[in-house]
């Protein structure tokens, strides 16, 4: 479980599942998650966005042995992040036998109003 | 060279992410900033293989362009990152990173920044990125 590694520890990650049934990454934006005053560190987001890609691209293989090598991350912020608790969450887009593509969104509140989004791509084996 | 760093040092707040990871300023010229960072363990995705998750070096990345923003407008600018895409070359070797980004174009109300991390060899990079930042209105 990608939350259970110490980089997953050091923004304090946690694994839940939603009422749908997805499973999300959360954390609690606290004062060493910071960037500027009062607002969630980008890289912190970018770290969920990318943790909650992993989890889904783990979820899809289904045999935690496997490498999942990142390749490439575009992240778009749209809304600066509240000192608030964050929730990240991954679609698989393509499975290939090589490569996967992934789409992550991070939000807190409102769902429907996502803070960044992500694309990934990875590289299996 | 105007140096704005130690002008600005009384007012860039120590505290939150970047202090917590021990990000710190290795150089800079009159459009670009070095950042560096030392992998420690708490920021392992795999502790088998030893490796450091790539959210750091993003976070590092971001901190640079940050750094060369302020280089480039010589003024602490109010600023939010609109977006940062990253090619993840290779795993890094070392247990010491850096990142050297340089803002290559500002317009009125956003910039553009690219960087290369790497570990000592700037002609050997970990990572690519390319970034926008938004020019907020001074508070």
């Amino acid at each position: 479980m990608i939350t259970n590694t110490p980089y997953g520890r050091l923004l304090g990650a946690r694994q839940i599942q939603d009422d749908k049934g997805r499973t999300l990454v959360t954390l609690n934006a606290v004062e060493p998650l910071a960037g500027r005053p009062e607002f969630l560190h980008g890289g912190v987001i970018a770290g969920m966005l990318e943790m909650a890609c992993i989890t889904a691209v783990q979820d899809a293989l289904g045999n935690p042995d496997l490498r999942i090598k990142p390749i490439n991350v575009a992240v778009d912020y749209l809304r600066g992040g509240l000192m608030l608790e964050t929730f990240a969450h991954a679609e698989i887009i393509r499975m290939g036998r090589r490569f996967v593509n992934a789409s992550a969104s991070c939000w807190q509140q409102d769902e429907a109003k996502p803070i960044a989004t992500a694309r990934m791509h990875f590289q299996i084996g | 060279m105007t140096d704005i760093f130690k002008k600005l040092e009384s007012q860039i707040r120590p505290g939150g992410f970047h202090s917590n990871i021990g990000m710190h300023r290795t150089a800079y010229g009159e459009d670009w900033v070095e950042m560096g960072l030392e992998l420690e363990d708490r920021f392992l995705i795999d502790e088998e293989r030893k490796l450091p998750s790539s959210g750091i070096i993003f976070s590092l990345v971001d901190a640079a362009m940050g750094g060369a923003l302020i280089a480039r407008m010589k003024k602490l600018q109010p600023m939010a990152t609109l977006d940062l895409r990253t090619d993840y070359l290779r795993a890094p070797a070392s247990s010491k990173i850096f990142a050297r980004a340089t803002c290559y174009k500002v317009a009125r109300h956003v910039a553009f920044l690219s960087c290369t991390a790497h570990e000592g060899d700037l002609d050997d990079p970990i990572a690519r990125s390319l970034g926008t930042f938004a020019l907020l209105d001074n508070a």
